[in-house]
Parts: structure tokens; sequence; C-alpha cells
């Protein structure tokens, strides 16, 4: 019988007016799998909200972010071994036999904008798995 | 501490909501930064924050502070309990602790009254140096 996972993921940032640079965002939750069990990713995807608007810039385009880098991981008893996989992906992925746990990763970019700039951005991730 | 790479591993197992801060040692609150994951028990989270942020005085040493979390969520940084962490990194950067737990418990009482995630308000307006800072480039206009 299959089983369905899912990771739910969001993460928000907020700056005081007095800080100068945009802190990146690295967020990533993990779950355990059964090895036992073949796991198929079925879904990915993430949304953005907000941004950063400088004033100024040093040569770095500001504005909204449309889009979140967002990867699942699958992880194996070989710590060697290991697969990726990017989103968004709504078409289900091959089935890989004894995965023992997987990570769902957003991030984006940290960097300087300049003296003056407004910071509020928020990242919404998910990630389906089925285990049969 | 003398820390190579200048930032925090955060681990937080147990699905739920955290809110975590940045705060200087005066205890402003810089950076807030709010995770909220969930769809397993046993769902472990993995976040990095920097232990010094750029600031138009400059750059200023910052310790990581705990705002809220939910019930049953047990957090680790750099592998260590968070007020073990939060208590050695006072020592380091000559920090007050009461001033830093002030400002997480004035971030939380604001999330408290519905506003969402905000910084606290700071009374007085800029701090002293930025005051200073601003009025000199407002003079030379």
């Amino acid at each position: 019988m299959a089983t369905t996972r899912m990771i739910q993921l969001y993460v928000e940032q907020l700056s005081d007016v007095l800080v100068s640079e945009v802190a990146n965002l690295n967020e990533e939750v993990f779950t355990f799998l059964d090895p036992d069990k073949t796991t198929t990713v079925v879904e990915i995807t993430s949304e953005t909200i907000g941004g950063v608007i400088a004033k100024s810039s040093t040569g770095i385009p500001m504005g909204i972010s449309d889009n979140a880098f967002t990867r699942v991981r699958l992880f194996f008893h070989d710590a060697k071994r290991e697969e990726e996989f990017f989103g968004p992906s709504h078409i289900p992925s091959p089935g890989f036999a004894g995965a023992i746990g997987a990570g769902l990763q957003v991030a984006e970019v940290g960097y300087t904008p300049g003296p003056q700039y407004a910071l509020a951005r928020a990242i919404g991730a998910h990630a389906y798995f089925e285990e049969a | 501490m003398a820390r190579a790479n200048e930032s925090v591993e955060v681990l937080v197992h147990g699905p739920g909501e955290l809110v975590l801060g940045l705060a200087d040692r005066s205890g402003r609150m810089l950076l807030l930064r709010r995770i909220v994951f969930s769809g397993h028990e046993k769902l472990v989270a993995r976040s990095h924050l920097p232990l010094k942020v750029a600031t138009v005085g400059g750059t200023v040493e910052v310790s990581p502070v705990v705002v809220s979390q939910s019930r049953g969520q047990v957090i680790h940084l750099d592998g260590s309990d968070a007020a073990k962490f939060i208590q050695q990194r006072c020592r380091s950067m000559r920090a007050r602790p009461t001033d830093l737990y002030r400002a997480a418990r004035e971030t939380a009482d604001g999330m408290r009254e519905g506003n969402g995630l905000r910084l606290p308000a700071r009374p007085g307006g800029l701090p002293s140096s930025m005051r200073a800072k601003r009025g000199a480039s407002s003079r030379r206009k």
C-alpha cells in the first residue's frame, strides 16, 4: 500500500532599516523515509512573496524576486549516494529503492544593496513523496 | 569566540513555528526570521544565521535569540542547547543576556497583538551613533 509523505516549509525574513545587507536564506527540512519501500518524488513547488526594494544599488538588479531555488534530496545508507531534484516539478520522479530520508531546501541569495533598502521576503514550498 | 564562517547552524527538531531574531549587544533587534514547517512529527529543519551584520553604522556582532517556538520543538545552535549558546555568545560579544531577552520579549509581545512578523518599535528613534552620522550627512547637503 502506498504512503504519501509531505514536507511543507515557509520562511519569512524581515530586517531593520539600519541593516545595510540582505542576509541570505537557506533553509532545509528533513524527513525520514522507509528504506524497504520505493520512493517517488511526486511534486516540488515553491512560491515567493515580498522581496527587496533598494534606493540605490551596486550593480545588482533589485526588485521583487519571482522564485526561489528549490531542491529535494534523497539520502541513502551509502552516504556518498544522493539523488537531487529541482523544483518546481509536478511530474513524478522515477522510483528509488532504499532511500532513508529526504530534504526539501529553499534558498535565496544575500547581497549588499546599498545604504537604503527595504527587505521583507518570504518563501513557501512543499514536496510530496510516495512510498510503495 | 573566534569563528571561521561567522554564522551559526540552527537545527530545529519537531514541526511548528519558530521565530528567531538577531540582536546586537545593546539588545537592538536587527533581523527576524520565521520558519514554519509541517508534514510529519519527526521533521528536522536546518537554517543558518549570521553572527555579524552590516549596518549603516558599520558591522556589528549579533547573537541569535529565540523569540517564539512551538510546543515540543527542540532548538540547537551549532550543536549546543540554544540557551547555552546564547549565554556563551553574550559573553563573547560582551552583551547582557537580559538585554537580548528583553528584545525577544518585546518582539514576541508585538507579534501576539496580531501584527505578524515585525520588529519592535525603537524608543527615541535612531541610536545616538546613528543620529550623529545621519546628522553629519544631512549637514553636508
